[in-house]
């Protein structure tokens, strides 16, 4: 950790921050200083505020009232002289031109330092420059899309050095990356703030926060709530702070099982899924966990119905199932909550009455036609039942937050009381406070004699909660685990194939 | 499952091919033809017009006296790139002769002035081209056609009274033509105004115009269209209005078309204005073998006629005669 | 609110809101085209003393209702983020077989109403495979069908009109209920059944679905591809029946029905609020996007402006109707900024 002295000047001073849109309150009155040669974490709810306050720093968003000054000097609210004000922002999802080149990437949009001419072995010459210190072996002809998620992001750290950053913003960084990706860039991020450099880090993760912060700043409802040196934070305590409220723990595992709902035998699909076969009995929460392409997703896929197996066969409650469409998987009572809420999950436009009732439309119908009143009575059921949070139940669902949208997704499957329920990150991308419901009703299906199968990345959320853990690496099963087994280290070893056990 | 619907759909593409090449005066058309003065091309702009189906009728009866090699049709649709490109084509093909009739007659130059390069010579029908040079051409009176029809409506009409022209397209070469021949005659009777409307040669536009201007002033006399297509959409428009043509309003044309014929018989259209299309299209394709043996080609202008009730059943209108 | 056993909040499910927010965006999409074609009448009245006679607003409804039935159809293909081109041949061959297979063929008219409805269902089907099993672009897919229909119309015509028409179309333009012509009252029985089919029907709330976001329609269990499918039908029989109504209108068989009009449909269509990309789109807007459209003819015949100028005036008014989608954000959100202060 660095020691900044805190008699030098901030090289960020934002004062009484304001911003107001018709409707909300995006900024209540935000504190926060950042010092050139720290680390500084801002950390807090999904809708606190941390979007909004990195557009002000960035120039995207002109504050109402405030104050935000860079070296000492008024900000100019627009993206450019936020730029040459040396402030870079890099984003969760990454903000590459996939068919330029990596070095037309890094250097972008300062195709020459001067004049009209394009030199390429000059603009190679500047990327190059930028990318040493970050990464190597990059092909830097090679075009943008050809990178994975880690060393895009190295190529848009170097675009910021590039163009003389003072201010690095990073925006939930680590979300697409590996344990080792993470870890180079923790490297990365603490030799850029050896050199000098501003740190702004926004994260969900607290572990990551306490490995790399300097100081914290904790916002809720669109208000800095405290400040300080991150040595004075237990995560408790942050938790506490973001939230407002005690956070209840997690529930507890369901002991009540039943028989076996779910049988999958010898799932195959190409390299992805191979020979994978397992059960679940109703009540029981399955987790099936792995590193990132290990064929989690596809499996969920296949069983679902909408990805077609090579070979294997899938049964529910003792009856085979025709897996022809997502259609034919949902006949047979199969559910599944998508990783990707806005690709596959929400109909951003309709309304969430609309979203809810999307996969029950027989059901609210007769003859084809709809009936109005079955449909709001669904979701108003809907809205008490998992307490979706909405001005109404003809709020456009693209208006509500990622949890929010998520207990809709959910709501399709619990009001079909689906057999077999299965989620696919289903916390990705929501902050703690709806976490925790999300777990909540993840519990409740299975009370209620559901068979869930529960994709998650976050082994500290699952353990609590699953009784059994399928371990998958390279797209075979290469584990199953009954709670009394496992281990955080266990789990990772076999997922990473340092352990070659398996268990009878 | 996919390949059987990609095969399936490849035969019923096919299928469908061959029905529409078998069904009726096909686009593109190559006979052989009977002797060796060369291959001719005949590129017509478009054969959507009865007059234009016409002059194909007369090309292809009489180019199959004529000793040509081979004798290919043609439409470029209405479409002057086309029709370049089908003269490109014709001339790299080895075509002796080109016969065409002119989409947009500046647009045209470039590929009249590439077969005057190539030595191979150009007769046009139907219309002329602005430049470049033509071994002769086949073109109906225009001018005179708009006259004869100024000269019957303003006697009908006693000299008196306000007159709805509906023409072809701005800058169209018929159209141009028509209008001013008509204008200027009907110029010669002081007591006939003139409302010019362009109505593209559309019936469906040509329907519209006319119940909106007469809906906004009822005291017309006369409607002359340019084309003979149009009528109908007159005569729809006419009974929305609620008036009868013929006693209310007195309708003309222009082209002779079989279809004008029997709406001059039932006496909804007081007369239209023939040219013969047939005579052309044969007209033409003569001239062309008469060049390609060594003879001189001329321009041609064939004249109007007049059909009223009194001439309608006369067999040597193009109108009376079957179309092949 | 009270916590249950297992510590999560409830609600009363009374306190749920279930009526819309009086949302004024929608509103005024609406009510904007209203607004853009009640200026412009205005203007139009102020410039022509015809323009308000119940005589030329009936002869503009009248005009405008063959556009407006194929508008109707054209709307759920675009709802469904799909594009039909094809609407600009089906009338012709409609047109020329409704006529032809009767003076020609001597078979009965209902018989040939049947064919050439029937050959419209299978050109629909055509395209509906076209794109949703063999992958097609509908851009590409229907522009062939469009070619092939034009094609087979002029074909089996000769390339020339077909007259005359067998008296069923005269009775059939003629033909009206307390004096309003059956073409306007088609058009309103059709958007009717249309508003219908797409607020109260599986089949509509399917179709917003499915082009709001095709593959979490998939997902959520919606069979895209029959939705599509139909989508593609629908606009076929529309373009049928548009068909057979130009039959009528202009008293022949010709395969120069309805050439060129398949832009003008999809102005229509869009110019009233439904969304290229999908998922968004209404009746009211679509009927009055196709008045809007026949109003700018009718200034032009009124007012005889001059041929060149007629599409500047078109593309003026499509502009400012889009203008007006932008406008009606900012004023949405001027709106809910009164409403927080």
């Amino acid at each position: 950790m660095g020691v900044v002295a805190e008699s030098t000047p901030p090289l960020v001073h934002i004062e009484d921050v304001v911003k107001r849109f018709p409707g909300v309150v995006a900024l209540g009155g935000v504190h926060l200083d950042l010092y050139a040669g720290e680390v500084h974490a801002l950390i807090g709810e999904n809708g606190a505020g941390k979007s909004s306050l990195i557009k002000v720093l960035s120039g995207y968003y002109t504050p109402d009232s405030g104050v935000v000054e860079i070296a000492g000097k008024p900000m100019h609210h627009s993206v450019a002289s936020a730029r040459s004000s040396g402030v870079a922002t890099i984003h969760q999802e990454r903000q590459l031109i996939p068919d330029l080149t990596v070095a037309e990437n890094v250097v972008l949009p300062h195709w020459t330092p001067s004049g009209v001419w394009v030199r390429p072995g000059e603009l190679q010459r500047r990327a190059a420059a930028a990318l040493a210190t970050l990464v190597s072996g990059v092909n830097l002809s090679a075009p943008a899309r050809t990178l994975s998620p880690a060393v895009g992001q190295m190529v848009e750290i170097a675009r910021g050095l590039a163009q003389n950053a003072q201010i690095l913003i990073f925006d939930e960084p680590t979300t697409a990356l590996s344990l080792a990706e993470r870890e180079r860039l923790f490297e990365t991020i603490e030799r850029l703030r050896a050199s000098g450099l501003a740190i702004l880090y926004v994260s969900h993760n607290l572990e990551e926060v306490h490995r790399l912060a300097d100081r914290i700043t904790v916002m809720r409802n669109g208000r800095t709530v405290e400040s300080a040196p991150a040595t004075e934070f237990t995560t408790q305590r942050m938790v506490q702070l973001m939230v407002g409220r005690d956070v209840r723990a997690l529930p507890a595992v369901n002991e009540q099982l039943g028989e076996t709902v779910l049988s999958a035998r010898g799932l195959s699909r190409g390299r992805r899924v191979r020979n994978v076969s397992f059960d679940v009995r109703a009540g029981e929460i399955f987790a099936l966990v792995g590193l990132e392409g290990s064929g989690r997703t596809e499996v969920a896929r296949t069983i679902f119905g909408i990805d077609r197996l090579d070979s294997g066969e899938v049964w529910v409650h003792g009856r085979k199932v025709d897996l022809k469409s997502a259609a034919s998987g949902i006949e047979a009572g199969i559910g599944l909550v998508p990783e990707e809420r806005k690709l596959d999950g929400i109909f951003p436009i309709l309304s969430v009455r609309e979203n809810i009732s999307i996969s029950l439309l027989s059901w609210i119908s007769r003859l084809g036609v709809l009936s109005i009143r079955k449909d709001r009575a669904l979701a108003r059921k809907s809205f008490t039942a998992l307490d979706i949070r909405a001005g109404s139940t003809e709020t456009e669902i693209g208006n509500l937050s990622g949890g929010n949208q998520q207990k809709v997704i959910l709501a399709r499957w619990m009001n079909r009381e689906c057999a077999v329920l299965i989620l696919d990150e289903p916390t990705k991308g929501i902050d703690v406070g709806a976490k925790a419901e999300i777990y909540v009703l993840i519990k409740r299906a299975a009370e209620e004699g559901a068979a869930i199968v529960l994709i998650s990345s976050d082994l500290d959320e699952c353990l609590p909660v699953a009784n059994r853990f399928g371990v998958m690496r390279a797209g075979e099963l290469a584990a199953v685990l009954e709670r009394t087994e496992i281990s955080k280290e266990r789990i990772i070893s076999i997922a990473t194939g340092d352990h070659e056990r398996t268990v009878a | 499952m996919k390949h059987t619907a990609k095969l399936l759909t490849l035969g019923a593409v096919a299928a469908l091919t061959l029905a529409g090449c078998a069904a009726g005066p096909a686009d593109g058309d190559s006979n052989e033809g009977s002797g060796d003065l060369g291959d001719v091309a005949f590129l017509y702009h478009t054969l959507e017009f009865e007059f234009m189906v016409g002059i194909q009728a007369g090309t292809e009866e009489c180019s199959a006296e004529l000793p040509f090699s081979k004798t290919t049709i043609l439409s470029a649709q209405a479409n002057s790139n086309t029709q370049v490109t089908q003269f490109q084509d014709q001339l790299a093909a080895g075509a002796k002769g080109i016969v065409f009739s002119p989409n947009v007659s500046a647009e045209l130059v470039p590929a009249v002035e590439a077969a005057n390069d190539a030595g191979v010579p150009v007769i046009t029908v139907d219309s002329l081209v602005a430049d470049g040079e033509l071994a002769g051409s086949v073109t109906f009176d225009n001018v005179g056609g708009g006259a004869v029809a100024a000269d019957f409506i303003a006697e009908a009409l006693k000299d008196e009274g306000k007159v709805l022209e509906l023409t072809g397209p701005q800058g169209a070469f018929h159209a141009e033509l028509r209008h001013q021949g008509f204008i200027d005659q009907i110029g010669t009777f002081p007591g006939v105004t003139v409302e010019t409307r362009d109505a593209h040669f559309s019936a469906d536009e040509a329907l519209s115009i006319t119940v909106d201007v007469l809906t906004d002033d009822p005291d017309y006399q006369a409607i002359f269209v340019h084309t003979d297509g149009m009528l109908r959409g007159v005569l729809s428009a006419l009974e929305q209005l609620g008036l009868t043509p013929g006693e209310d309003v007195i309708v003309v044309g222009l082209d002779g078309t079989p279809e004008a014929l029997d709406l001059v018989r039932d006496g909804s259209v007081a007369a239209t204005v023939s040219a013969d299309p047939i005579a052309m299209g044969c007209e033409a394709a003569q001239m062309m073998a008469k060049v390609l043996e060594g003879g001189e080609g001329s321009d041609v202008l064939v004249p109007a006629t007049l059909v009223t009730t009194e001439n309608v059943d006369d067999a040597e209108l193009w109108g009376n005669k079957p179309l092949g | 609110m009270t916590q249950t056993t297992d510590g999560a909040l409830a609600v009363n499910e009374a306190a749920v809101t279930t009526r819309r927010r009086f949302d004024p965006a929608r509103l005024l999409q609406d009510q904007g085209l209203i607004v853009v074609v009640l200026i412009f009448g205005l203007v139009l009245s102020l410039l022509s003393p015809t323009f308000l006679t119940p005589t030329n607003l009936m002869n503009l409804l009248l005009q405008a209702s063959t556009l407006g039935v194929m508008a109707l159809g054209m709307t759920f293909v675009i709802i469904g983020a799909g594009i039909d081109l094809s609407v600009g041949g089906i009338p012709a061959i409609v047109s020329v077989l409704a006529v032809g297979l009767v003076v020609r063929g001597e078979l009965p008219v209902w018989f040939a109403l049947v064919v050439a409805i029937g050959v419209g269902i299978v050109v629909g089907l055509a395209n509906g495979f076209a794109i949703t099993k063999l992958g097609i672009a509908p851009l590409i897919a229907t522009l062939g069908t469009l070619s092939i229909t034009i094609g087979l119309a002029f074909a089996y015509s000769g390339g020339t009109s077909i007259v005359p028409v067998p008296d069923f179309y005269n009775l059939l333009r003629r033909a009206n209920m307390f004096g309003i012509p059956i073409n306007i009252i088609i058009l309103a029985v059709l958007a009717v059944v249309t508003h219908f089919v797409l607020t109260r029907t599986t089949f509509g709330r399917s179709l917003y679905a499915v082009g709001g976001n095709r593959q979490a329609a998939e997902m959520a269990g919606i069979r895209t591809n029959r939705v599509i499918l139909f989508t593609y039908v629908i606009s076929a029989v529309a373009a049928s029946i548009a068909g057979i109504l130009f039959t009528a209108r202009l008293a022949s068989g010709s395969p120069q029905t309805g050439i060129g009009i398949e832009l003008t449909v999809i102005a229509a269509v869009v110019i009233g609020g439904t969304s290229l990309f999908g998922g968004r789109g209404n009746v009211l807007g679509t009927v009055l996007g196709a008045v809007l459209i026949t109003m700018v003819t009718n200034a032009i015949n009124l007012l005889g402006v001059p041929t060149a100028w007629d599409r500047v005036l078109l593309g003026v008014v499509i502009v400012i109707a889009a203008l007006l989608d932008v406008f009606r954000l900012r004023i949405h959100e001027r709106w809910m900024s009164r409403k927080a202060s």
